[in-house]
């Protein structure tokens, strides 16, 4: 009844049947269920039911639960329950199941497509076998008679399903190929895409780099041309740029100093100020802090030269490191001395020969040559008096530079503040009388002891006394107050006379600077002596101020710190 | 050629001083006090009449010396420890003639035995007066 034919697809040997895993696994990579009806396998059907003179003909694609009719002639539905099908007895099958009459078959006799419509009696199905070697469905031709085929339509029948096949292998691989393609073009497109990326970050980098060696360039350019020797060292001090003046000042190569500790481009007897200064820099971002120290240089063959160093901490992420720019200042020094110098010659020189004009005045102006008519008498003293000036001025002058240069010596001992305010103030008792002001001493620091070189402490004050009778008017008095808030001596000046006007205050310490006086008497000033006087307070760790009502008076007044001993006492 | 109990028209001053005009007015002045004045005009005139006590102008040392510090070939300070040194010279009062600039040097001149100092440009009237506190 049944008629069995071995079924050998494009040659291939038949595989023992495969699990149905793998057949469904083999059915859905076709990709076919549930697709539109296509001309090719429509065409087939009509054929084999043609040929096999069968009403009904399909191309049956078995699944887990049913079966889908991807073709289909004389056959509404699309697809029947598993349970319905004849096809999936097919599949087991070896070559072509024929079922001569459903109904005298015990699988299908109460099949309901058997006993209704459309009524089932003959059927015959092909295998549709992947190249793979699974079966996934058949070609099969149905009649609602009993009926056998021939030899030629089995063959016909075995043939189209196998056509049928190679369209679905076909179909199979073009799929695999479109897929493939696809996945090459995504691919490329990854490729283009990663190339596009690496070709930007390519252009970036050498931008970046270009830009980069270009301020690099530039950056090297200038330390490499800067007429200060410039360093670098890392966190352990050690050298790790040298330019080429610093070649040129100390002699070393970079090599030669590379790695080296830079302390070796000072004195040694300057090294404890450097490392003192290097340890009070404040780690700073912006590289500030750097504090400028004078030193002396060590050359490579251990001659010493004047050095402006300025050191510099800074702070890049973790990393700390230090900058030196180091300016060679033999030059500048030897100017300073050469005007030392010549300050101090111009003022010999020019006090020479006041030596003799005065000198001569003073003894014509005595009577030591004879009696002088009034007359003469007048005008020698003109010339004596502005004699004095010059001398006052040449005195001053030489003062400033002194003191400014740092070359005044001040002979600092413990000195009592009483007495050197009463020194003061006898000093100045005479030019008071000369314009009728008493010189008062009110001293409520009595025992007070400060460090300070006596005479430039009396020097101060009997500027500042004179400066007070001369703001004075006849009658009223200067006094001279000694006082102590904290742990400074408080020294104050007290006048009631014209004050200092308002748009004189700001310059009222500077150099030759005299306020403008309607009386002559007050015009023999150098303009130097309170410039001088708050330069001297400063040299004692002092400061120096004034408080000033015009027309009321005016209080000058400097604070000097009071010695230890005042503190423990 | 006196001796120094005698009256001050008999006083002698040795002036050491390069400034000529200088040590016109001083020895102007001092003649006029009435001072035996002798005036050495550098550093070697002045080493000249301390190596030499017999010289016909002066006694065996003059009564005061007047002393500028910066003078030619043999500064004061040199001047004033030779002076020191000499046992006949003993006592003598030395009165230092500076600039205010010389105000190391001063300090120096008072630590060698100098007597006393004047800053110049000074008067001669002060020049008299300390004069007279050692004659």
């Amino acid at each position: 009844m049944i008629k069995t034919q071995t079924v050998k697809p494009d040659g291939q040997i038949s595989r023992p049947l495969s699990t149905e895993e793998e057949r469904l696994q083999a059915l859905n990579e076709l990709r076919i269920l549930d697709t539109a009806p296509e001309q090719s396998y429509d065409d087939i059907v009509r054929l084999a039911a043609n040929i096999c003179g069968a009403p009904i003909s399909l191309v049956s694609l078995v699944s887990k639960d049913r079966q889908w009719f991807k073709a289909k002639v004389g056959l509404i539905a699309g697809e029947t329950p598993i349970e319905q099908s004849f096809c999936r007895y097919t599949l087991t099958e070896a070559g072509v199941m024929t079922v001569e009459d459903a109904t005298a078959d015990a699988r299908f006799s109460d099949n309901p497509l058997v006993v209704s419509e459309p009524k089932i009696r003959f059927y015959a199905g092909a295998k549709l076998v992947t190249a793979s070697g699974h079966p996934i469905g058949t070609l099969c031709v149905i009649d609602r008679v009993s009926r056998t085929l021939t030899d030629s339509q089995y063959d016909a029948l075995e043939a189209l399903a196998r056509q049928v096949m190679s369209l679905l292998e076909l179909r199979r691989r073009n799929f695999e190929l479109a897929e493939l393609a696809e996945a090459h073009s995504h691919a490329l497109t990854k490729i283009e895409d990663q190339l596009q990326v690496i070709k930007g970050e390519e252009e970036q980098r050498r931008w970046s780099d270009l830009l980069r060696r270009d301020s690099e360039m530039r950056l090297r350019s200038v330390i490499k041309s800067a007429n200060d020797g410039i360093f670098l060292a890392d966190n352990k001090f050690e050298i790790i740029l040298w330019n080429d003046a610093s070649q040129n000042m100390f002699d070393y190569t970079e090599r030669q100093v590379n790695s080296k500790h830079f302390e070796m481009l000072v004195a040694e007897r300057c090294r404890m100020e450097l490392r003192k200064n290097i340890s009070d820099l404040m780690p700073d971002q912006d590289g500030k802090g750097g504090n400028i120290v004078e030193l002396f240089g060590l050359r490579k063959d251990g001659s010493e030269f004047p050095i402006e160093l300025s050191i510099s901490l800074w702070r890049n992420d973790d990393t700390v490191f230090y900058t030196g720019i180091v300016r060679d200042v033999t030059e500048r020094r030897r100017v300073d001395e050469l005007k030392d110098e010549f300050v101090s010659t111009v003022s010999h020189e020019l006090r020479t020969p006041l030596t003799s004009i005065r000198g001569a005045l003073d003894l014509i102006n005595g009577g030591m040559t004879g009696p002088l008519s009034d007359d003469t008498k007048r005008l020698t003293s003109i010339a004596l008096h502005s004699t004095e000036r010059l001398v006052r001025l040449i005195n001053d002058i030489l003062d400033c530079e002194k003191i400014a240069s740092g070359k005044a010596e001040f002979r600092m001992r413990p000195i009592s503040l009483s007495e050197v305010a009463a020194s003061a103030v006898a000093e100045s008792i005479s030019f008071g009388d000369q314009y009728g002001v008493d010189l008062l001493l009110e001293d409520e620091a009595q025992g007070l002891s400060i460090t300070g070189d006596s005479d430039r402490i009396i020097q101060v004050l009997t500027n500042l006394l004179s400066n007070a009778v001369k703001a004075s008017t006849s009658g009223s008095p200067v006094t001279l107050k000694l006082k102590t808030c904290d742990f400074a001596a408080r020294v104050e000046v007290v006048d009631t006379g014209s004050g200092i006007p308002l748009e004189f205050q700001s310059r009222i310490f500077d150099r030759f600077s005299q306020a403008d006086s309607g009386d002559k008497r007050r015009k023999n000033g150098t303009g130097l002596g309170l410039n001088i006087a708050r330069s001297i307070v400063e040299k004692h760790g002092g400061t120096m101020g004034f408080n000033s009502v015009p027309g009321e008076g005016t209080v000058f007044y400097f604070d000097l710190p009071l010695t230890s001993e005042n503190e423990t006492n | 050629m006196t001796s120094p109990d005698n009256a001050a028209r008999d006083r002698s001053v040795l002036v050491v001083e390069d400034d000529e005009e200088i040590a016109y007015i001083l020895n102007f002045m001092l003649t006029k006090e009435g001072f035996e004045v002798t005036v050495a005009k550098d550093g070697n005139e002045a080493m000249e009449l301390i190596d030499s006590p017999t010289d016909p102008d002066m006694a065996s040392h003059p009564d005061l010396v007047l002393l500028d510090i910066m003078l030619p070939y043999v500064d004061g300070l040199e001047i004033l420890a030779a002076i020191r040194k000499k046992i006949s010279w003993k006592g003598v009062p030395v009165i230092m003639l500076t600039a205010k600039s010389q105000e190391t040097a001063v300090l120096q001149a008072m630590e060698s035995g100098a007597s006393d100092y004047i800053t110049k440009p000074f008067l001669p009237t002060e020049v008299i007066q300390r004069l007279r506190k050692f004659l």
